[in-house]
Order: C-alpha cells, then sequence, then structure tokens
C-alpha cells in the first residue's frame, strides 16, 4: 500500500481529475509506478497485458452487439417499436409515461447502451408527452430513468465488459440480468402511474382509440424477435453470447433491408465504422486497465481494503450498504464504464470471496450500482442528452429525476439482499448449479 | 507551406486509411463470426480458425480505430475540469492533457516494439501464426495516435499563439 498510493493511485486520479481521457491515465499512471517505484517488475507488462486484456474471445460479443444496435437505429424501427408499446400500456392513466417505460424494455432487449436508448427514445417520446400535458421535467425524467434498463436487460454491453474482464460468463450474467432489468421497468411504471394519478399528468386514452396502430406495430414483430432469439439462444445454451450477437447482425440487415428497406449500403458503412469507434473507445480502457489492475491485485490491495472495511465492521448488511453507497458516489463523478472496469477487479474479492456474493450477483450489483451514476449530476450523461430535447434545465431535471432514482435504488437493493432476484433464472436454466 | 500544414496533411492521411482500415477489419470480424455460426449450426461441423481470426481482427480494430478518436479528444474522459476552468486556462489544461496523452503513447510504442522484436512469443493454436503479428496492432496504434497527437498540439498552440481561446470552448 505504501508504494501504491504514492506512486499509482496519487498520479492516476491526478490526471484523471486533470482530464487526461482515461485509458491514458491509467496506463501513464501505470507506466510512472513501474519507472518511479522501485518495482523489479519487467516494464514490458504495459503492452503484454494490454494485449492479454484484449485477446478474449467473450469480447468478441461486443462488437456484435454494438453493431446490432447501430443498425436497428438506423433503420428507424423506434417508432414501431413505440406503436407495440402504447397497445400493450398506452391505456393506463399516464399512458405515455408507460409507454416510454415498455419502449426501453424492448431497446434493451436489442442494443445494450443506455445513450443509444435515450437518444433514439426521448426526440420523439418527450415532445409528444408535452403534447399531451406531462411537465416537461416529469417527461425528461421518466426517459432518462427509463433509459438505463437499456444497459440491464440482455443484451447489455457493460456486461459483455464486466463478463470479458473478470473471466464470469457472459451468458449467465445476461441471464442474471434479466430479472432486474424487468424490475426497474414495473417499479418505474409504479411510480410514474402514482405520480400520475396525483397530479393528473397527461390525457388518458381508451384502447380503441389506439387500435389503429395496429397495422404498424405489427410491422415491428420481426424486430422484436431478435431479443426473443438472443435468449432463447443464451438461456439454452445453444449459442455463445458472441455468436448470438453475429446472428443477431445477420437478421438486422436482413430485415432492414428486404422488409424495412431503410437500410442502405451507406447506412451499412456507417454502422460499421461507428462500431469500431465504439468498440475502440471501450476496450482501450479495459486495456489500459487490466495493467494498472494487476499491480493492484499484485501488491494484494483488495485484501487491504477487506482488511480495513472489516476492521470497522464485521456486519455484513451495514459493509454491503457502505459498498452501495460508494458505487452510488463514485458513479457521479465518473463514466459507468471505466468504473465498472476499474473497480471491479478490485472488489470482485472483497464481495465474492469476503463478503459470500456469487460472482454473476456481483456482476449485476457491480453493473446497475455504477450505472445509476448517469441519472445524477455533474455526470449524469443520460441528464444531458434528455435535456436539451424537453427543454429544461439540469436542476429541475435533477429533481424530477429523485423518485424515479429511489425506485431504481429499491432494484439495486434487492439485487443485493435477495440472491434469487438474479440467480434464480440462470439456476433454473442450468447455467450455474 | 508550413512544417503544420505538412503534418495536418499527414494526419488526415492517417485517419483516412485508419477509417478504412476499421471498416475492414470489423467487416471481417463479422463476416467470420458468421461463418462460424454457419458451420456449426447449419452445416454441423465447426471451424477450427475461426474464433482466432475474429479475435485478431477486434485487436487490430481496438488499437487503429483508437486513433480516429485523438483529434476530437473523442477518448471518455472527466470533462469537468476543463469546463469549468476560466477561458484563458483553458488551452494550458487541453494542451496539457493531450501532452500526458502523448507521453503514454510514446512509452507504449517503444516497449511494443520492444515486445514485437523479442523472441517469446507464443504460436497461436490452431492457425499456428506468431503471436507478434497480432501484438504488432498496440505499437502501431500507439505511434500512429501519438502523430495525430503531435498535430493536435501543435495545432492548439498556434491557436493559443494567436490568443484565439474561444476556439478551445469546444471540448466534448
Amino acid at each position: 500500500m505504501e508504494l501504491i498510493g504514492p506512486y499509482l493511485f496519487v498520479p492516476f486520479v491526478v490526471l484523471l481529475v486533470l482530464g487526461v481521457p482515461i485509458a491514458f491515465s491509467l496506463g501513464l499512471a501505470s507506466a510512472f509506478f513501474l519507472f518511479f517505484s522501485g518495482a523489479t517488475i519487467p516494464r514490458i507488462v504495459l503492452v503484454t497485458e494490454m494485449y492479454t486484456a484484449v485477446d478474449s474471445f467473450a469480447l468478441l460479443a461486443l462488437p456484435m452487439f454494438v453493431l446490432t444496435g447501430e443498425l436497428l437505429n438506423r433503420c428507424q424501427l423506434t417508432e414501431r417499436l413505440i406503436d407495440v408499446a402504447r397497445l400493450l400500456v398506452g391505456w393506463i392513466k399516464g399512458g405515455l409515461a408507460h409507454v416510454n417505460v415498455v419502449t426501453s424494455m424492448f431497446f434493451a432487449g436489442i442494443s445494450g447502451s443506455v445513450l443509444a436508448d435515450a437518444a433514439s427514445i426521448g426526440p420523439i417520446l418527450i415532445p409528444a408527452m408535452i403534447r399531451e400535458r406531462y411537465p416537461r421535467a416529469f417527461s425528461a425524467a421518466i426517459t432518462g430513468a427509463s433509459a438505463v434498463i437499456g444497459a440491464i436487460i440482455p443484451p447489455s454491453i457493460p456486461l459483455i465488459i464486466v463478463g470479458g474482464q473478470l473471466q464470469i460468463s457472459v451468458g449467465g450474467l445476461f441471464a442474471a440480468g434479466l430479472v432486474p432489468g424487468i424490475l426497474v421497468g414495473l417499479f418505474l411504471m409504479i411510480v410514474s402511474w402514482f405520480i400520475c394519478w396525483r397530479n393528473d399528468y397527461g390525457t388518458v386514452h381508451r384502447f380503441e382509440e389506439l387500435a389503429p396502430a395496429t397495422g404498424n406495430a405489427i410491422k415491428a414483430v420481426p424486430a422484436l424477435l431478435i431479443p426473443v432469439f438472443i435468449l432463447w439462444g443464451i438461456l439454452s445454451g445453444v449459442f455463445t453470447p458472441t455468436e448470438a450477437g453475429a446472428a443477431a447482425v445477420a437478421y438486422t440487415i436482413v430485415i432492414g433491408t428486404v422488409l424495412y428497406r431503410t437500410l442502405t449500403r451507406s447506412k451499412l458503412v456507417a454502422s460499421l465504422i461507428a462500431t469500431a469507434r465504439v468498440t475502440a473507445s471501450v476496450l482501450l480502457i479495459l486495456a489500459a486497465a487490466v495493467v494498472f489492475s494487476r499491480l493492484l491485485t499484485f501488491y494484494r490491495v483488495p485484501q487491504e481494503i477487506l482488511g480495513m472495511l472489516l476492521a470497522i465492521t464485521d456486519n455484513r448488511v451495514l459493509l454491503l450498504l457502505v459498498i452501495i453507497a460508494f458505487f452510488l458516489v463514485v458513479g457521479t463523478f465518473m463514466d459507468a464504464l471505466a468504473n465498472m472496469i476499474i473497480l471491479g477487479p478490485l472488489l470482485m474479492p472483497i464481495a465474492v470471496d469476503g463478503l459470500g456474493m456469487h460472482p454473476l450477483q456481483f456482476g449485476v450489483f457491480l453493473m446497475v450500482g455504477l450505472l445509476l451514476g448517469v441519472l445524477t449530476p455533474p455526470m449524469g450523461l443520460v441528464l444531458f442528452v434528455v435535456a436539451p430535447v424537453a427543454k429544461v434545465s439540469i436542476e429541475r431535471l435533477s429533481l424530477a429525476v429523485i423518485p424515479f432514482l429511489a425506485a431504481e435504488l429499491a432494484v439495486l437493493l434487492l439485487i443485493v439482499f435477495v440472491p434469487d432476484v438474479t440467480l434464480a433464472l440462470p439456476r433454473a436454466f442450468g447455467l450455474i448449479e | 507551406m508550413n512544417l503544420l500544414d505538412r503534418l495536418g496533411l499527414l494526419v488526415d492521411g492517417i485517419e483516412a486509411v485508419a477509417r478504412a482500415a476499421v471498416l475492414g477489419l470489423t467487416l471481417v470480424v463479422l463476416l467470420v463470426m458468421l461463418a462460424q455460426v454457419f458451420f456449426r449450426y447449419v452445416l454441423n461441423s465447426s471451424l477450427q480458425w475461426s474464433e482466432e481470426l475474429a479475435v485478431w481482427g477486434m485487436v487490430w480494430m481496438v488499437f487503429v480505430g483508437s486513433v480516429l478518436l485523438v483529434r476530437r479528444s473523442e477518448h471518455i474522459s472527466i470533462t469537468t475540469l476543463v469546463r469549468l476552468a476560466p477561458l484563458p486556462v483553458r488551452p494550458y489544461l487541453v494542451i496539457f492533457n493531450r501532452a500526458a496523452g502523448l507521453v503514454f503513447l510514446a512509452i507504449v510504442g517503444w516497449y511494443g516494439f520492444e515486445v514485437f522484436g523479442g523472441t517469446f512469443h507464443a504460436k497461436s493454436p490452431s492457425i499456428g501464426l506468431s503471436t507478434r503479428w497480432i501484438k504488432l496492432a498496440i505499437p502501431v496504434g500507439a505511434v500512429l495516435m501519438a502523430v495525430v497527437a503531435v498535430h493536435a498540439i501543435a495545432d492548439d498552440l498556434r491557436r493559443l499563439a494567436n490568443r484565439d481561446f474561444a476556439s478551445f470552448g469546444e471540448v466534448d
């Protein structure tokens, strides 16, 4: 610890706060440690560990699912998914709020990214909600809060990273994330129903008014088969997540060109390049973080932290609450994916070996805990995506998002303290014993 | 034509090549994975080489793709301090951050080629190619990123010399 602190941790935090890209901050701090701490570790580990980090078949699922999402975004499918959601939940009090949540859940089953979700649903549903007398801040808040589901319901880009890095089965993580993702959706709908009922927000539609959209909604069914197919393939163990991703890309290209006729060659090229850019930005952080976290584990930092925590209290519930609070705090200051990459290897020994958490449960906990930071200022990326669409200030939006944040926090507590929320489904399908 | 302009042309060239390369690499990764799925589930005979080839494609895609994110500082970072900094201070912060990245890239380039030139590379199990050709992606990517970063810093310094603080406003 006396070496790690001044030679690794301090330079990292200084570089990070100054605004050096996260990947370079991690790498430069690791290099600083190797050069100046007097440690006898060969310096070439900087390069060899970066290579080891990315040389992984499990991580190949990342470009596949990013590509599926990019293609579907360019197929202009969002409106059709919204039509389906309207038929399902549009007639309940607070109709468009529920439509917003359900569309996010559909989206989540196809793409694995929070920002893509908010960016494609927001511009269509937020103006529609404002027209139907929902307050601007409320409309933006539910859009942002439901976008979080995008990363929880499989396929999930953060869970691919968590699994690839920590050697946890990605298929198992996907299965473990399904129930929490659906719970987040349900909780958000209950909270928005209550808010709309109490304040009399929004126009109520009878089902008959919505029925004419059925024809349009049916056209969305082929796209909605993608999540069904991915889940079936992974739960039954027929496909690896990477193979499911490749199949999803092929299917998307087919329905995009033949059925929807919205996918052109230039859109395909743009999707491929966008995929490479996203993959590069995430995996470069992972590559640099692996060097960094190897140093941490080599000097047994996780064990030291666990020892320090246990010195404060040996109450398991209290320790878990401390970790939750820590996640929420760091989640507000840094990008969720980068946080997962840096904190995962550090906290996994603590949570799994020290506190008896199942690795699948830990993976979902890590992700959801750090993800909630996208909804809180100052880093709340999702807030910055939806606020301009609704023309509402970040301050008012941050207040409006609080009840939804509380609902998501409740799911986080369930994930941590009720193992069956994450583990029942993987167990039922024989993915774990 | 001055040196900065020439460097600018070089960077334009690097980015054009990198864009074409990642387009090809992403396509190869996709096609190889599709071939694997097709052989395994339709023809019932697994390909031996597909996973290795796809992973190599991805490794190269990551380090070449990273080159495209350097010029406009699109590598993920915490921009809070840069955004809060007073306008006259901001250029120095932006330049420092780029320079810190450049130092790291130089180190990675140096040791990356040392690793490439070393003699301890495993052969990949099914294709049998030396893994040095995959590791080569790291120093190649680092050097290309470094060239883009040098140009960006030179351009920043020129705008700073012209007291063009406003152009440092767009940090995202």
